[in-house]
């Protein structure tokens, strides 16, 4: 092994502009990085790194590391829909195979089945679902026009809908009560966009409940259309027009939950205000409509019309955080919350079956997994001095977060030990980065 | 001389005795008599006496605003805190004895036993916010203060020269009123929240609604201007100027509510003694509060942890944190006010303030959908976290029995703070009568129905839902001869 001290590393660097599309990142006190192949870290503190800037793996002094970030897989990963939070912040993904009064037996893609004393556990949440899509089009020039004869003037190209003035189409779909509406909208000169979702598609003047989505030159609202008076009423506004956007380009992405009245608008990937519905009773159609309003010799366009799952039940509940340190606590996905003791976790078909034991029931309650949104356990003694952090974070690409108070690699593998759980070893390819606080103290290295 | 000297004595004594009179009767017109209530009789006829008249006076009570009880104190204060509240507006203190599918029964804490129709009640209170009442009101006007810029520290009496230039909350019965005039005088109650309070009032308005309310205030005052400060506009501060908010409120929350969305700001004087405003919420949430002109609102803080949460008409709104409680190290020095304020902050736009509930808080947020829903009863333990839905179906050996979708329960009564049934179960309230009267409670609760004989002591009323029953008025601070089925109108036959 050859040590290369780090300044003639930066010079080769300054002179040679080297780009690597599948290398790992080193990140070094200061502003210096290196590029390359991670090899080894070992339990004495030294990394190595593999770089074809030099002949010799790189050896650095992990006290010096601040971040690692790894090459991303070829193929992503499907992150588990469960998360575990443990009792020190770290998080988990992976499924529930059992518990009982003791442990969580959790199966997680990267480190295998985990076996989790119950008092490093802190809460566990079901149905975290990356949304699932499940209209992704325009498909071809068909799709928004077969079987629909008020539809006029929209062209399809290159997997989009476009038009050089009016056109107007439509579409049914089996609308979810959540679900999210993304589509993208181009133009040439001027934007006059409308488009209405939730929509019952009759074919009559009459009024209906409806949203609309409005984007011209006086800005973005979306409108809730009611059958009786007032017909119109407003639910959110952007005051940009489309001459702020220089690109002549605007992604929209809605999400709707009809459950809760709510509409959420994100413009270009940023989240930009919720709406609420004024109305009682909300849309239950599943019609969307796409109409170009701008004049004749106005190019217009809508591409990456995509609709997709959406459930923000989870993420509600965990807000309510621990209702009870001295009691278990389940929330259903119908809102119901229950203090009691989790007696067990047992697989059963279709779903796991959660033994609840609650004060006002002879016997345990039996709930399916399905029914299940998040769970709190009881937590140890929180008038105790925390413990002092770990000098290691690790991030993997299943989302999962574990701290580490020592950690070695390989070419295939790490292991780390975890102060609650002790050693893990995981593929080294489910990490996607390492941080590294140089002032913390290493513990002893892992056995 | 002497019959002079006589006539002014004897009328000092009947201004005295007018004075010492435990009652106060005030008319649809404005005009108000000291007094004792002493009957009520069919017809609407009511006997009122004074020591200066010779015989007792009959008053019509369609002409009666309401009579107000020994200055607005109970005899003898309701010795429990559950209730009943019913479809149509009544919260009748007592506690339950049966229930089936049909009906419900209670003790009254005022008279016999009464069994209503299941579809009448909307809510059965047994253990209200865990039993940890504060206040409830307003029933008179102790303990409320109203403060401007111009009068920091408090209005001074009202003189016929401020009429168009200090405005003022009038008490009316058991609400205040913001008449809509000459802007800027707030409304305070110090020293009323604990430290994790929930606190639950109904706002009636006309217009548009647009009203600062602010909790956990400590009141502090800012410096007085120097003379080397900008001066201000004569007109002082325009109405919606958020620079007065600090000065009125000192340290606070402050939580604006429009007709469409709602604003939260943590407002301080700094250790220059001048105001400042800090938005808790970067974009106004919006809300759905509808066309009615009527509103209920509900405020939960935790002022150790910064955590506030809002319902409105019983609906879930939104959670805030806030930024300051979450900084690293020692809890920083957050709102340690306990006092509440309210604000009308446009034009022309009256606003009412009625049943004012101050509670204590377990401090634990809940992010439920709502408190009530259309096809289930929630039924919300004294814990403050647990929440079931189901059907309830019997109580029996004094255990609500739940059937929910997950299994039976049998949960203790004691243990249950409130039940909410399903609102597509419940019936639509009767028109009362035109004779109705509503006899209210303290700390809170209410009955009403046709009265028929009744005296000082006790009022039997009539009622389609539940009969006849009889109104111990130990614990009545009001009788109100004309509730308002519609404010608005209430309001324009007083402004």
């Amino acid at each position: 092994m050859q040590t290369i001290k780090l300044t003639h590393l930066l010079l080769l660097l300054s002179s040679c502009a080297i780009h690597s599309l599948a290398a790992d990142e080193v990140s070094l006190i200061g502003d210096s990085h290196l590029t390359g192949i991670l090899s080894s870290l070992s339990e004495s503190g030294t990394l190595e790194l593999s770089s074809p800037l030099a002949p010799e793996p790189i050896s650095l002094k992990l006290n010096q590391v601040t971040q690692l970030n790894f090459t991303p897989p070829s193929e992503p990963h499907q992150a588990p829909s469960t998360r575990l939070e443990l009792a020190n912040g770290d998080l988990l993904m992976g499924s529930v195979e059992s518990l009982d009064l003791q442990s969580l037996i959790l199966q997680t893609p990267e480190a295998g089945p985990l076996s989790l004393p119950r008092h490093a556990l802190k809460s566990l949440q079901f149905r975290i679902h990356e949304p699932e899509t499940f209209y992704n089009g325009p498909l071809d020039g068909n799709d928004w026009s077969q079987n629909n004869p008020s539809s006029k003037n929209w062209y399809f190209n290159d997997q989009a809908l476009f038009s050089d003035g009016p056109a107007t189409s439509s579409k049914v779909f089996d609308l979810p009560e959540r679900f999210t509406f993304k589509f993208t909208l181009k133009w040439e000169f001027t934007a006059n966009f409308l488009i209405t979702f939730a929509d019952p598609l009759t074919q009559t003047p009459d009024p209906v409940n409806r949203y609309l989505f409005i984007f011209n030159g006086a800005g973005l609202e979306i409108k809730r259309e009611a059958a009786s008076p007032p017909r119109f009423q407003t639910i959110l506004t952007r005051s940009r027009i489309p001459d702020q956007y220089p690109s002549k380009t605007l992604d929209v992405e809605i999400r709707v939950d009809r459950r809760n009245s709510r509409l959420y608008l994100y413009l270009n990937g940023q989240p930009e205000v919720t709406g609420i519905d004024p109305l009682p009773q909300v849309p239950t159609s599943g019609g969307i409509t796409l109409v170009n309003r701008a004049q004749a010799g106005s190019r217009q366009e809508i591409r990456a019309i995509q609709l997709l799952t959406f459930d923000n039940t989870a993420s509600r509940h965990l807000a309510e955080k621990s209702p009870n340190t001295t009691l278990d606590s389940l929330i259903t996905r119908e809102d119901d919350r229950f203090s009691g003791q989790l007696l067990s976790i047992r697989p059963s078909a279709p779903a796991k079956i959660f033994s609840f034991k609650t004060a006002f029931q002879d016997l345990p309650l039996a709930i399916s997994e399905e029914d299940v949104s998040t769970l709190f356990f009881t937590q140890p003694d929180t008038t105790a001095p925390p413990a002092p952090p770990s000098p290691y974070l690790i991030h993997l690409w299943d989302m999962s977060t574990l701290s580490a108070d020592s950690c070695s690699f390989t070419t295939e593998q790490v292991t780390l030990s975890h102060p609650l759980l002790g050693p893990i070893t995981l593929r080294r390819t489910s990490i996607s980065s390492l941080e590294h606080h140089p002032t913390k103290t290493l513990n002893p290295p892992v056995e | 001389m002497i019959l002079r000297l006589t006539l002014l004595g004897f009328f000092q004594i009947a201004l005295l005795h007018a004075a010492e009179s435990p009652d106060l009767l005030r008319f649809t017109n404005g005009d108000q008599l000291h007094g004792t209530f002493q009957a009520i009789h069919p017809g609407s006829l009511i006997t009122w006496l004074r020591e200066d008249l010779s015989e007792p006076v009959v008053f019509k009570s369609n002409l009666l605003r309401h009579i107000v009880l020994r200055q607005g104190r109970p005899a003898q204060p309701l010795a429990s805190l559950a209730s009943v509240s019913l479809i149509n507006g009544d919260r009748i203190p007592g506690m339950l004895t049966a229930l089936n599918e049909s009906s419900i029964t209670l003790q009254t804490s005022f008279g016999d036993a009464l069994t209503i129709p299941r579809d009448q009640v909307s809510m059965l209170a047994p253990s209200p916010t865990g039993g940890r009442l504060q206040y409830y009101g307003p029933f008179s006007e102790d303990g409320w203060k109203m403060v401007s810029p111009a009068f920091p520290d408090g209005l001074p009496p009202p003189s016929p020269e401020e009429a168009e230039s200090v405005g003022r909350w009038v008490f009316s019965g058991a609400s205040w009123i913001w008449p809509g005039k000459i802007p800027n005088t707030a409304l305070l109650r110090e020293n009323t929240l604990p430290a994790r309070s929930i606190i639950r009032f109904d706002l009636d308005w006309k217009n548009q609604l647009f009203v600062a309310i602010a909790f956990h205030a400590d009141f502090t005052k800012p410096k007085p201007p120097s003379p080397d400060d900008p001066p201000r506009r004569p007109g002082g501060f325009t109405p919606g100027d958020p620079a007065v908010l600090p000065l009125l409120f000192g340290n606070s929350y402050v939580l604006q509510i429009f007709t469409t969305h709602i604003s939260l700001f943590r407002t301080s004087i700094n250790k220059d003694g001048k105001g400042a405003i800090d938005r808790i919420q970067l974009n106004g949430n919006p809300i759905r509060i509808g066309d009615s002109g009527k509103a209920s609102v509900e405020i939960r803080c935790n002022r150790p942890s910064g955590e506030i949460a809002l319902f409105i008409n019983g609906e879930f709104v939104v959670q805030w944190s806030d930024p300051a409680a979450m900084q690293p190290g020692p809890a920083p020095d957050l709102m340690k006010g306990n006092g509440l304020g309210f604000l009308v902050q446009t034009n022309e736009a009256a606003v009412k303030l009625s049943d004012l509930m101050i509670a204590e808080w377990n401090g634990m947020p809940d992010s439920a959908r709502s408190l009530q829903v259309d096809e289930q009863d929630i039924i919300l333990l004294a814990n403050g976290t647990d929440r079931f839905s189901g059907r309830v179906t019997a109580f029996e050996n004094d255990q609500i029995h739940v059937a929910a979708k997950l299994g039976n329960f049998q949960i203790p009564l004691a243990e249950i703070a409130e039940i909410r049934f399903a609102k597509n179960h419940l019936s639509t309230p009767a028109e009362p009568s035109p004779e109705n009267l509503t006899i209210r409670f303290s700390p809170f609760g209410q009955i009403s129905g046709a009265p028929l004989t009744g005296s000082s002591s006790a009022i039997p009323l009539k009622h389609p839902a539940y009969g006849e029953t009889t109104v111990r008025l130990d614990s009545a601070v009001m009788l109100e001869f004309h509730p308002p089925l519609n404010s608005i109108e209430d309001w324009d036959a007083d402004h």
